[in-house]
Formats: structure tokens, C-alpha cells, sequence
């Protein structure tokens, strides 16, 4: 098989670094912080959030279900967490460490911790929930490499020791992500029951967890009622409810936000509708750069594209500001980097994409002899015309950008046609038949770096483009075994260098996320990054914000490197990032009808009729 | 022989001995009287009024001096003025230019879907009146399989699982528009068989080929042609709202796609759905009133209003 | 008349086997694969994962032996399970049907009693302006593409009037107060621009098939007859001629009732109304295969009901047709 080839191929230099690990730092590492108890100035009152879908079942580790797991922080917990800054932060653990070949890992869990029904946490539960996610492939059945699992044993009551037959420092990433939310055995693990999801499971009626708030009630189509957890190991809510009101249509739902109902909008509305959200007194809209982004990437089994300089004549051509500002009204950030800023520990500043400069594109092109015929567009040297198809998936934002590429490259005489699947059409063409030039793709590349090696390593499934440097596969194949975090970067800094100089594939943009609630509410989690997981209204009150009340002095796990973006806490969005063609001076915009222009298209109609009325038939009785 | 009898055989006669001048100058003569007739019928002169300009406006758009549809040149979201009759969209296209350039499409795909629609009905329907029996139950039975099917949810699924372009836009509209055309033709080829020449000419020897090209034919094209004309505003309408779903072809400014497009931004930029809708409008209710005033001249007891 | 109507439930079970088999092949031969979906972001990036799913809804048997376990659910009444919402099609497709029926009902009633009145009018009015208005009217409501018609109506009554909601069945303010007056009299307003736009969209029809028949049978000798018997003619008209015209209408308001249930899917994607178009429109993009091929099937067996009832109507309203 292609991939242990590839892997037994470098599997010298592996143990080499490896020795070198083991003889200088027989550490282990170890991380964790303090947990900082709960103190709210101001007590009491209802979080209403207007919410976007209702979950599937009320088992959180079962299946993909992205509204559960917006719900989930509230009910539950998982060992480790991400913070909004995508660092893992302690949840139940309050420790943990890893051996150097980081196939053992060691949880220290938190004592005070209980179940909504009072039973106390312990490591049973923990080891139950591992053991059922890889009986019943849960979620993260995949994503914690669960085949190489050997085992979770229970050192103690409170200490967890997770057992792996090769190295995957990525484990403490995953483990903080997606389905890994910790179950109570005691309710679960009864011999009358086939599976996690049998309906006569009591909890899967109503959820028991460890969370900061308990479950009261859920009507299905219609609002979920959370109460606060008196007893919650953080310290009580501020908040003494969490309401979620399930509001499927964005429009009605921003509608209904703008109307004065609900304090946080988790129904994000069309980029279109953000200023207007930003302009109405008493709404704040705060942004935040996500680990999802798009980008493109070439079909290098085609030999047009295996010429680099063909390739870099597109890349050149790529104005990511206007793709900002047309495809997502300049709130998205352009994606100048290999990797992306928000995971701001394992980002490359200096792994740069060539910057947007059509003239040379023009150049290059003119240089490998595409000559511009008489329509504008370039044919190959050999004369034959030339048109790319740009494969692109449904969606408004996707289609935007598609559209704009396709003008951009126009610009520089290449013609694109555009073509649109949904995305199951689109994984087929693309990714299992290779059937297209320029493909678009957008996906989330986190949690970990170890998502470069899922992504764009020559045998990652996903890896559409057929990109292939042996080099790049070796670092990221080394830096999936590699314990030491601080030889763990250097190894994906330089992947991301050549991955960067390379130019298969393309990164566009990063996609930000939207935080819209009422002006009033303190200590939302967006603002609290390195203290609270996403999603978690442990600490948010309401009232008149005097002085910030949570000191954020807090020691991140792996030492960031400083960045300009990602780490600045929430940027209120008073404008959009960039400044091109758009000069909001000579485009008013109107948030709707404006007087005379009503008149002018009720005229026009007015006239239509009229003239079709003069023309009408008049046929009498014969 | 009865006194009809000699009639239609003469009628028949007459058929049979025309010389091809003849038969030109008939063809140009009917088609005369049914533009005279058009042009008499209000309805009929509006209807052929709008699918004139709007046919001129699709033929003549690339030489107009409008900006290029597709390039993103101006300032994104500027309200209709001077600069802009009908505005920017987001992207800092003309919606003036793309509305017009949306008339080729719609008409193009209406043309070409109708045509192929008709031309598959007719024949079908032809058939089944023609041969009866087995194939007559069979293709009915088609037909009213089709007929059942709620055709709008059957031309997306289908519209979903190809590729959105023109040419499979095109497909999409005339497989699901047949069956209404294949049912009517049938019944007409039916109700044909049974008069008294077509009857008279069996007598006389006619061979089932002579009857069916000499005598139904001719009498079925005019129907044909009328349902054409009527089946082009449902097909724009069905290709509008397919576009509207985003199935459309995105490499060609079409009004339904546009309309899809501006829907987003309704709170924002009113005018990039609303234009397109307009034309839209415009350009089906020429070809509806056409087709009712053909429908009225070619079909006298056949009224619509 | 017995053999007509077992004809009739033989001829309706062929044309629902042919949907379901035509259904299911479209879906199942189209490319792309529909646990793509299934993932999410963990999905695409794991062919393990899918692996696993495709083996878990049976995906991965050959497309013949899937139409024959699907075949022999139907017949059991088993729909099968939604892939994207987990749960039995049937109870998806029971919950969504009053929603739908609340917006389509009224507006087909509606536009059959505006379609039919006004062609009266307009035909006892005949040639004179009342009557081009109504007529042109008719036709330009004929031809406006409806989901245009709801944008601009949306744009018209809440973006700048602000009188009524764009979008959506309830008020979130109202969420959970089901019961409650204010909870119904929500849902109507939300209801008024959808069932405004399809009676608008609906009427046209009535309207053009009304006319044309009142007008034949104004030509008619038992007309003339009443007309020189001296009766005022609106009478003729309302008492006489309205009678006869009604049939063919009738015939398509019970066509339309079956088609009811398919939703106005457009419609209700333009005011996000959650009906059946909806969740159709949603099925397809999703790839739920056994919600799409459910929905299809439930629609077309209504349509066929319907037709037959309407049949069976028309064969006791007008004895000529009881033999044939």
C-alpha cells in the first residue's frame, strides 16, 4: 500500500528523531492551568438565544449533528475543550500530560465534579464513554484514530490513562473537538439495552450531564429551556435560564432579532444584512477568524498544470480583497499564508502565497506562449483554445467566489467556464473521478495541524489536486508522531514553507464567524478565550459593564507565537477589514425601498398594464 | 355515391394534383392571413409586439452599447440613476446589460425546449393515435404516468442530479412538458381518423401512409404550432424557476438565476431581483397572448380568454 | 360502472409502481454520494468514516437488490428513515402536512371563487373596459412567475410598509405559547403574503376556463330561449349558465386539491413556510434519498385519489359520462 511505502520510507529518520527526542527531554509533557471560579457581578435573568436548528437525539457523541453540538457546552463537558482562539483549554481534566512518543496520556480529572442527578463523576464514566465510542463508531470514532486504541484504564478514580499502539500527539486536539463529550455510565451501561441509542434510554429523553445548566425542557420544533447547575463545578451560572428558541429561517430569525427578541442570534443572517445588524443601536456584531476557509486547488494529473509557472500565473491573478468584498462584503479575511492565522500557535507567518499582481500574470503567460486571440481569451501554445472548468459547489458564498475567479481570470485572458454541483455530485466528480481543472473546496482545518496530514498529504483521501511532494509528506507524517511541541512546529513551519511555494493548491480565504447579540451582556464566551470553551454561557450576566470583571491572565498551554489577527481579542466590526474599489461615501446604501424609486417601479407596472389593457382583446357575445 | 362523398374526394383530388409553386404560395398565403389575422386581434398584435422587441433586443444585444455583462468593473450596489438605469449588483455587474443579455437565454432555452417538447409530443401523440391498440395503451398509460407526477418536483430532481447548463436546462423542460402536447395530438389524430374524407379516402384505397401524411398531418401542424407557442411561456417560466433555485447555468446572466441572486439582498438592493422578474413578466405574457390569439385563429372553437 | 372504477384503482396502482421505480432510479443512479452529507467536516476528510456509513443504510448493495428491499418496505407501509433528520419518512411527511395545507387550501378555494366570479363578470360585461381590464389582469397574473411575485410583495408589505412578517410561520416572541389566541392570530398574519401570492398565481386559471365556457354556452339555444322569454340576464347568467360552466372548473379544483400536497414548493421556499415543498427542496439538496423517494411517492398517490374522486364526481354530476 501507497501510504506505509511512503511511511517505511522514512521511517530512518523518524527513529533518529525520535533518539534525539528521548535523549534530550526525557520530560513529559505536561499541561493544564488553574480553574478560575465563577464570580458574577450581576445575578439572575434568562439568556435567550434564537437558534437555528433542533438536534437530532440528546446523545452528543452519536452522530453529526452540528445543532446538538451548539447546545452540547451547556449540558456537558469533555475532558479538554477549545477555547474561541481553537486552544485546548482544561474542561474535566484539570491536567494532563503525554510521553515523549505520545502513545500514553494521562488525565487528571477535577474531584467536585457531579452529575445532574447528584451521582459523582469519576473515571468509570470517562472510560465507558471511550469504550462506547469505539463499540458504536461514535463521531470521533475516526477522528481519535480509535482502530490504534489499545486501551483506557482507570489508574485511579481520578487519573485516566489512555493507551495508544502508535504516536498521535493530535489525540489532545480531537479530544477536545467534536463528539468526545463525556456520558454518565451509571444511566447508560445497563445490560437491558442494546445500544447508546435506545429509545428507552431515559437520557436520551432528557439530558444528564455534567454542564454548566440542566435540562428542563424541549418541544420539539419549538424551544428548549436550560437551567442553571446550582451545583457546577466552575461555580453557578450567572444566568439563572438559557433559553433556545429554534428559528430554522434566517431571515425571520434576524427579523425577529431586530424586532428586540432574544439576546444572542445563533441564526447567522446573509453577509448581506451584517452592516445593517451593526448600524441598529443596542446590536453588536463582533467577529472572529475561524479554522474553516477556501480554497482551490489544480488537477495535477493534467500536464497544463504541472507547469509551475502556469500554475503561478493563476495565483497571481488572484485578488483576494475584491473576492473578500464581493463574495463576503469584506468580512472574511484573504488567506495570504500556507496556514491559517487562527490557529495561531502552529502558524507560519513567513510561509507567504505569491500577492496579486496581474501584470506579471499577463507576463508569465505571454512568456510560455498563451497568445490572446481576437475574443480576449488565451489559447494554448500550440493554438487550440483554451477554457478551465472551475468545478464549485452550491451555496451562495461558494458560487460568489466562483464567479469572481472566474472574472479575475478573465482579466488576465483565461476562460473559465463555472460549473455548480451540490456537494455530493461534486465530492464525486472532484474527488473520486478527478473530473475538473480548478476545483473549489472550503472545510475546517483544525483542530489540530495534524489536518495537513488528513488534507493535503499525497494519501489523504481528500487531497483532490493529486498533490504529491515527498518532502512535504514527510513532515507531516513526521509531525503526526512527534510529542515535542516545540519540534512539532518547526516541523509544520516548514511543511507550510513549501507547501506555500509549491502553489497546487490555493488558499483563498478564511472565513470568519459571527458573534451577534445586545449590547448589556458581559462575558460572552467569545470574549473570555483561553477561560471558557465555545460555546459556554457559564459566565455571561447582564447588566452595566463597569470594569472588566475576568482578569484573562492565564498561561496558554503551548506558548502562541504573537500574530496580528487571530489573537486580538473579538474585533467589533465597525468596518470591513479592507478598503478597495468599495468607498462607502459614494454608494448609500438603502436599507430599502426609497420614496421615488417605489414610484418609478409602480409607474413602469402602472404603464405595462395600461398599454397590455389598450391592446386587449374587446370580444363581445357573437 | 352520395353527394359528400364527391366532395371530399374532390378535396382529395385536389391534394393529390397541386404543383409545388402551388403549394409555396398557399403556405405563404396562410401564413398572410394568420399574421393579418394576428395583427386584427389586439391581444395578438401585443403579444407579437413584446416577442418582436424582445427577439430584437436578444439578437441585437451584443452589439448594443451596453457594458459586458459579466465584468465586475463598477461600484458594487449602486441604486438605479443616470449611470446605471437599472443599477449595480454585488458583484459590480450592470443589471441594465445583464437584464438584456437574460433575454437570449430565457428565449433561447424557451425556443429550443418548446421545439424539442413538441416535436417529441406530437410525435408520440401521432403514433399513439395512428397505430392504436397496444401501442395506443401503452403510450397512454406513459402519458398519464407523466401527467400525475407533480412536474415541477420531477424536472429539479432530475435538474439536481445533471449538471446545471443551458443544454440540460433545455432537456429538463421538454421531458417534463410532452406529455400535455403528446395527449392532445392523440386525441386530435383520433378524432381525425374518424371524419368522413379521411374515411371516404380509405375507401377510395388510400394507404394508411397517404392518409396519415396527406390528410392528418397537415391538419394536426396548426394545433401543433399553437401549442408550441404556448408550451415556450411555460418552458421560460420552468426554466425562471429552476435558475430561481440556483440549478441554472451560472456562466450565463439568466432572469431567473439573477432573481435568485438578488433575493439575498432584498433588504439591501431591491433592484437586482426586481428588473429581471419585470422582464420576465413581460416577455412570457407576449408569448402567452400570442398564443391564445393563435390558438383563437387556428382552433376557432377552442377560446381562451 | 363498477368495472370503470376497478379500471380506474389498476390503472392508479401501474402509475404508482411506474413512480416509485422511476423515483428510484433517478435518485439512486445520480452521482454523488449521499453520506457525504452524513459527515459534516468530519466526514469528507475520512474515507473510513464513510466506508462505515454507506454499510450502515445498506449503501453498498448493488441498486437492484435495494429496489426490491425498498419495494418490499413500501408494500409493508414502511417509508424508511430520513438520513438527515433520523426519523421515519412517514411522520416527517404527517407532521409537515396541515402546515402545508394551511397556505394551499384557502388559496386554491380563494382563487376558484375570485377566478370564477370575476369571469362571470367580465363575461356578462363582455367588450367593455370592465372586461379587457379583468381579462388582462388574468393574463399578466398568468404569466408572472410567482416566486418573483412573493419577492416583491415580501418587498413591498414588510421591507418598506412593515406591515406584515417576510418570512417564517411564527413570531419567535410567540415560540412555545401554542394555544394561545395571539399564537393563531401570528400564524395567520404570517400566513397572508404566501396564500395572497398563490391566489393570485391560482385565479388565472379559473378565470380563463370559466370565461371561455360561460361564453359558449351564452351562444347557446336555451339562452336565447330565456333571453326571449324576457328574464333579466344576470339571472340567466348566475341561475343558468353559471351552472353548467362550473363543471369543468370544478374538475380542476379537485385536480389542484391533489396536487395541494406537493406544497407550492417555490412558494414556500421564497416565505421559508415549513410545508412539504420545503422539506422536498431540502431532501434533494441533501441527497435523503428515502425522504425524497417518500414525499414523491405521497404526493403522486394523492394526485391519484384525487383524480379518481374528481371521476367519480363528475360522473354523478353529469349522468352522460356515468357509462363511459
Amino acid at each position: 500500500m501507497n501510504y506505509w511505502k511512503k511511511i517505511s520510507s522514512i521511517i530512518p529518520t523518524y527513529v533518529v528523531i525520535l533518539l534525539i527526542v528521548i535523549v534530550l527531554s526525557p520530560v513529559i509533557y505536561t499541561q493544564g492551568q488553574q480553574v478560575l471560579q465563577n464570580t458574577c457581578p450581576v445575578r439572575g435573568g434568562t439568556l435567550v438565544i434564537i437558534y437555528w436548528g433542533e438536534p437530532k437525539s440528546w446523545n452528543p457523541d452519536s452522530q453529526v449533528d452540528d445543532a446538538l453540538n451548539g447546545i452540547n457546552p451547556s449540558i456537558f463537558n469533555r475532558l479538554v475543550a477549545l477555547d474561541y482562539a481553537y486552544n485546548v483549554i482544561p474542561d474535566l481534566a484539570e491536567s494532563w500530560s503525554m510521553d515523549p512518543n505520545a502513545t500514553e496520556f494521562v488525565f487528571h480529572l477535577r474531584r467536585n465534579v457531579t452529575w445532574h442527578d447528584g451521582t459523582p463523576f469519576t473515571c468509570r464514566d470517562v472510560k465507558w464513554t471511550f469504550e462506547a465510542i469505539r463499540k458504536f463508531k461514535g463521531i470521533a470514532y475516526s477522528n481519535l484514530k480509535m482502530s490504534s486504541l489499545q486501551e483506557v484504564v482507570c489508574v485511579d478514580d481520578y487519573t485516566v490513562r489512555f493507551i495508544y499502539n502508535e504516536s498521535f500527539p493530535a489525540f489532545i486536539s480531537f479530544l477536545a473537538w467534536y463528539g468526545t463529550w463525556i456520558l454518565p455510565e451509571h444511566i447508560y451501561n445497563k445490560t437491558e439495552y442494546s445500544d447508546w441509542m435506545d429509545p428507552s434510554i431515559p437520557a436520551l429523553q432528557r439530558p444528564i450531564g455534567t454542564g454548566p445548566f440542566k435540562f428542563v425542557e424541549y418541544v420539539k420544533g419549538s424551544h428548549i429551556v436550560l437551567e442553571a447547575n446550582e451545583n457546577y463545578f466552575k461555580g453557578r451560572p450567572c444566568v439563572d435560564r438559557v433559553v433556545y428558541k429554534i428559528v430554522p429561517d434566517p431571515t425571520s430569525a434576524e427579523q425577529t432579532f431586530l424586532a428586540g427578541e432574544g439576546d444572542v442570534l445563533q441564526n447567522p443572517p446573509p453577509i448581506s444584512d451584517i452592516p445593517l445588524l451593526n448600524k441598529t443601536p443596542g446590536i453588536i456584531v463582533k467577529t472572529l477568524p475561524t479554522l474553516s476557509r477556501y480554497y482551490i486547488g489544480f488537477n495535477m494529473l493534467k500536464p497544463l498544470f504541472q507547469d509551475y509557472n502556469f500554475r503561478l500565473a493563476i495565483a497571481l491573478s488572484i485578488d483576494r480583497d475584491e473576492l473578500n468584498q464581493k463574495a463576503y462584503n469584506g468580512y472574511a479575511f484573504p488567506a495570504t499564508t500556507a496556514w491559517l492565522p487562527g490557529m495561531a500557535a502552529w502558524w507560519n507567518p513567513n510561509a507567504t502565497l505569491p500577492q496579486y499582481n496581474p501584470e506579471k500574470a499577463k507576463q508569465i503567460l505571454d512568456e510560455l506562449g498563451f497568445k490572446v486571440g481576437p475574443d480576449g481569451y488565451r489559447s494554448l501554445p500550440n493554438g487550440t483554445p483554451l477554457e478551465l472548468r472551475l468545478l464549485v459547489f452550491q451555496g451562495s458564498t461558494s458560487e460568489a467566489i466562483g464567479q469572481v475567479l472566474k472574472e479575475q481570470l478573465r482579466r488576465i485572458g483565461l476562460k473559465v467556464s463555472l460549473e455548480v454541483y451540490e456537494i455530493a455530485t461534486w465530492e464525486t466528480k472532484v474527488v473520486k473521478n478527478r473530473d475538473f481543472d480548478i476545483a473549489l473546496c472550503d472545510g475546517f482545518h483544525g483542530p489540530d495541524p495534524h489536518n495537513m496530514y488528513m488534507r493535503y498529504a499525497s494519501f489523504a483521501y481528500i487531497n483532490f489536486a493529486n498533490y504529491s511532494n515527498p518532502e512535504f509528506d514527510r513532515l507531516v507524517v513526521e509531525g503526526s508522531r512527534t510529542a515535542d511541541p516545540n519540534l512539532r512546529r518547526e516541523l509544520y513551519f516548514k511543511a507550510q514553507e513549501i507547501f506555500a511555494s509549491d502553489l497546487v493548491y490555493i488558499p483563498l480565504l478564511d472565513l470568519p464567524a459571527f458573534f451577534i447579540y445586545r449590547e448589556g451582556w458581559n462575558n460572552m464566551p467569545w470574549d473570555l478565550i483561553g477561560m471558557e470553551p465555545i460555546n459556554s454561557w457559564l459566565r455571561a450576566w447582564f447588566g452595566k459593564s463597569l470594569t472588566t470583571t475576568v482578569t484573562t491572565s492565564q498561561t496558554t498551554p503551548t506558548t502562541p507565537s504573537p500574530t496580528t489577527q487571530s489573537m486580538t481579542p473579538a474585533t467589533q466590526t465597525t468596518s470591513p477589514q479592507t478598503t478597495i474599489a468599495v468607498s462607502p461615501t459614494s454608494t448609500p446604501v438603502s436599507p430599502g425601498l426609497n420614496m421615488t424609486i417605489i414610484g418609478f417601479a409602480v409607474g413602469i407596472l402602472v404603464l405595462v398594464v395600461l398599454i397590455a389593457v389598450f391592446f386587449v382583446v374587446k370580444r363581445g357575445r357573437k | 355515391m352520395s353527394e359528400l362523398a364527391i366532395k371530399v374526394s374532390k378535396r382529395a383530388q385536389k391534394y393529390i394534383n397541386i404543383s409545388k409553386a402551388e403549394k409555396a404560395i398557399r403556405t405563404i398565403n396562410s401564413l398572410i392571413n394568420t399574421l393579418r389575422f394576428l395583427i386584427k386581434d389586439r391581444a395578438g398584435l401585443a403579444g407579437l409586439i413584446i416577442v418582436f422587441s424582445m427577439g430584437i433586443i436578444a439578437l441585437s444585444v451584443n452589439v448594443l452599447p451596453i457594458p459586458n455583462p459579466d465584468a465586475m468593473e463598477f461600484t458594487p450596489f449602486i441604486a438605479p440613476g443616470y449611470e446605471h438605469l437599472f443599477g449595480t449588483d454585488r458583484f459590480g455587474r450592470d443589471v441594465l446589460s445583464r437584464v438584456l443579455w437574460g433575454a437570449r437565454i430565457s428565449i433561447s432555452v424557451g425556443l429550443a425546449a418548446a421545439f424539442s417538447a413538441s416535436l417529441i409530443g406530437s410525435i408520440i401523440g401521432m403514433i399513439a393515435g395512428a397505430y392504436g391498440g397496444v401501442v395506443d395503451g401503452v403510450v397512454s398509460r406513459v402519458i398519464e404516468v407523466f401527467l400525475m407526477i407533480p412536474t415541477f418536483f420531477l424536472a429539479l430532481l432530475i435538474a439536481v442530479v445533471m449538471r446545471p447548463s443551458v443544454y440540460n436546462l433545455i432537456f429538463v423542460v421538454s421531458i417534463t412538458s410532452w406529455p400535455t402536447v403528446a395527449r392532445v395530438i392523440r386525441a386530435q389524430v383520433l378524432s381525425l381518423k374518424e371524419r368522413q374524407y379521411v374515411e371516404v379516402s380509405r375507401a377510395f384505397g388510400a394507404s394508411e401512409k397517404f392518409i396519415m401524411f396527406k390528410h392528418i398531418l397537415p391538419a394536426v401542424i396548426p394545433l401543433t404550432l399553437s401549442y408550441t407557442v404556448l408550451l415556450v411561456s411555460n418552458a421560460m417560466l420552468l426554466e425562471a424557476g429552476l435558475s430561481y433555485l440556483g440549478l441554472g447555468d451560472p456562466n450565463y446572466p439568466s432572469w431567473g438565476r439573477m432573481i435568485y441572486e438578488g433575493q439575498q439582498l432584498i433588504f439591501r438592493a431591491w433592484w437586482i431581483s426586481l428588473f429581471p422578474g419585470l422582464f420576465l413578466t413581460i416577455n412570457v405574457l407576449g408569448w402567452n397572448f400570442l398564443g391564445d390569439a393563435l390558438t383563437r385563429y387556428l382552433n376557432p372553437r377552442r377560446r381562451t380568454y | 360502472m363498477k368495472t370503470y372504477i376497478l379500471n380506474r384503482i389498476i390503472g392508479s396502482f401501474f402509475v404508482i409502481l411506474s413512480v416509485l421505480v422511476i423515483n428510484f432510479l433517478i435518485v439512486n443512479l445520480a452521482p454523488g454520494n449521499p453520506v457525504v452529507f452524513m459527515g459534516g467536516e468530519t466526514g469528507l476528510v475520512s474515507k473510513e468514516y464513510m466506508d462505515y456509513m454507506m454499510k450502515k443504510w445498506g449503501l453498498d448493495k448493488p441498486i437492484y437488490e435495494r429496489l426490491i428491499i425498498y419495494m418490499y418496505n413500501v408494500l409493508r407501509g414502511d417509508l424508511g428513515v430520513s438520513y438527515r433528520y433520523l426519523e421515519p419518512v412517514s411522520k416527517l411527511i404527517l407532521e409537515r402536512i396541515p402546515t402545508t395545507l394551511m397556505i394551499t387550501v384557502p388559496s386554491i378555494i380563494l382563487g376558484f371563487l375570485i377566478g370564477t366570479l370575476l369571469a362571470t363578470l367580465s363575461a356578462y360585461r363582455a367588450g367593455t373596459f370592465l372586461d379587457s381590464l379583468l381579462t388582462t389582469l388574468s393574463m399578466i397574473f398568468y404569466s408572472v412567475p410567482l416566486f418573483w411575485l412573493g419577492i416583491v410583495l415580501i418587498n413591498i408589505f414588510s421591507v418598506n410598509l412593515k406591515l406584515l412578517p417576510a418570512t417564517g410561520m411564527i413570531s419567535a416572541q410567540l415560540i412555545g405559547k401554542t394555544g394561545s389566541l395571539e399564537y393563531y392570530l401570528d400564524i395567520l398574519k404570517h400566513a397572508v403574503l404566501p396564500i395572497t401570492t398563490l391566489t393570485l398565481g391560482i385565479f388565472p386559471a379559473y378565470f380563463r376556463l370559466t370565461k371561455s365556457v360561460v361564453m359558449d354556452q351564452l351562444t347557446e339555444d336555451y339562452v336565447l330561449t330565456l333571453e326571449a322569454i324576457g328574464l333579466p340576464r344576470f339571472k340567466i347568467l348566475y341561475k343558468h349558465v353559471l351552472r353548467n360552466a362550473l363543471l369543468p372548473a370544478i374538475t380542476l379544483l379537485g385536480l389542484q386539491l391533489g396536487f395541494a400536497f406537493a406544497g407550492a414548493a417555490i412558494i414556500e421556499n421564497v416565505f421559508a413556510w415549513p410545508g412539504i415543498g420545503g422539506l422536498m427542496l431540502n431532501a434533494i439538496s441533501a441527497r435523503d434519498y428515502p425522504l425524497i423517494m417518500g414525499i414523491f411517492l405521497f404526493v403522486t398517490s394523492m394526485v391519484v385519489v384525487a383524480n379518481i374522486v374528481v371521476d367519480l364526481v363528475y360522473g354523478y354530476l353529469d349522468p352522460r359520462i356515468r357509462k363511459g
